[in-house]
């Protein structure tokens, strides 16, 4: 059977905001989808993601490269890399998040992929992350904070998908 | 209660009372383009301006005989010049590699393309959000790789367009050769 992708929600930034989150998500998925570009008014190159106004049993795996290097570390909360104030002005980030089966009574495991650019040879990012939410509840809501204590700016998105 | 349409004679589902409701989707087919041998450029034009995000899916191959895999590169608006940028991770299957380029002529998208002619192909997921917002440079992003039993590459690239402009038109792109019969690529809307 083919993709099929349904909009839920989506937000654009005017005023810069620390977090977006989407509420009352319907249940009736099989997955989520959620894409953002963003810029982080932070010299924090991420973004985080959380459920259900959660701040806990976040949990993370990264592969990443900087500037040539690749590596792999882990951290509590569920990262992604967000494009950052040091980076090329008007260059925004590129980020995937899957969520699937977000419905069930099981742990929740999210899978993305994102980059953040700059015009320059060094100071970029790409993540490849596997998180995990170790909670059973079903997932109703969706936040995304701006890392380092930093703001999203104006003409930051963020748009969520419901995937049959 | 199915329709079935006169012109056509194609069955679809309908919205009366009692049926399921019908949703439209959010991911809507545009365009396919295939190669034929002849250019090392395979482009989407007029793409509509009506949805949020573009993603293009195919696969490639490219007839140059290093028996390699290549990347693919996107160019947006008919630009050839050296107004993007290219970060990229990758896998060998013996070894990893990143880096990032500038002023380059193309955005990376990753290794999608086998550089031989013969039955192996790449593959590629490439994406581009807010492909009309003139207030941000356009971010593009692909996830390929390709596999001949050993030889090949698995790449997560991305790119950065220097400029603002709204995008009216997808140039897939490989430096190499020139796109085999074999390649195709569709263009998807994301609403």
């Amino acid at each position: 059977m083919a993709l099929q992708l349904f909009e839920i929600a989506d937000f654009t930034v005017s005023n810069p905001v620390t977090s977006v989150t989407f509420s009352g998500i319907p249940q009736g998925y099989s997955d989520l989808k959620l894409l953002t570009s963003t810029r982080n008014s932070s010299t924090t190159p991420e973004e985080v993601l959380t459920f259900n106004g959660s701040s806990t049993g976040f949990s993370d795996i990264v592969l990443y490269s900087y500037n040539g290097i690749v590596g792999s570390n882990n951290s509590t909360p569920i990262r992604a890399t967000s494009n950052m104030s040091t980076q090329t002005a008007t260059s925004f980030s590129h980020t995937e998040y899957y969520v699937p089966n977000y419905a069930l009574t099981a742990h929740k495991t999210v899978v993305s992929d994102s980059t953040s650019v700059n015009n320059s040879s060094s100071n970029c990012f790409v993540y490849i992350t596997a998180g995990l939410w170790a909670n059973t509840s079903a997932i109703t809501s969706v936040t995304v904070t701006a890392g380092g204590s930093g703001f999203f700016v104006a003409n930051s998105t963020f748009r969520l998908y419901g995937v049959l | 209660m199915a329709i079935r349409s006169l012109k056509t004679g194609a069955m679809s589902r309908s919205a009366l009372a009692g049926n399921p409701i019908i949703m439209p989707g959010s991911y809507e087919s545009i365009a396919t383009v295939t190669g034929n041998g002849t250019s090392q450029s395979l482009t989407f034009s007029n793409i509509p301006q009506t949805y949020a995000h573009l993603e293009i899916r195919g696969i490639g191959q490219a007839s140059y005989s290093s028996n390699d895999n290549g990347a693919i590169g996107v160019r947006l608006n008919g630009d050839t010049g050296s107004n993007y940028t290219r970060h990229f991770i990758r896998g060998s299957g013996s070894s990893v590699s990143a880096g990032g380029l500038t002023s380059t002529t193309f955005a990376e998208a990753g290794d999608g393309a086998y550089l031989n002619t013969g039955s192996t192909v790449g593959a590629s997921v490439i994406s581009v959000f807010d492909y009309t917002n003139t207030n941000k440079y356009t971010t593009i992003r692909g996830l390929s790789g390709m596999d001949n039993n050993g030889l090949g590459a698995i790449t997560l690239g991305s790119g950065l367009w220097i400029n603002t402009a709204a995008v009216t038109s997808l140039t897939i792109f490989q430096q190499n050769a020139n796109f085999t019969d074999k390649s195709t690529f569709a263009l998807y809307g994301i609403a």
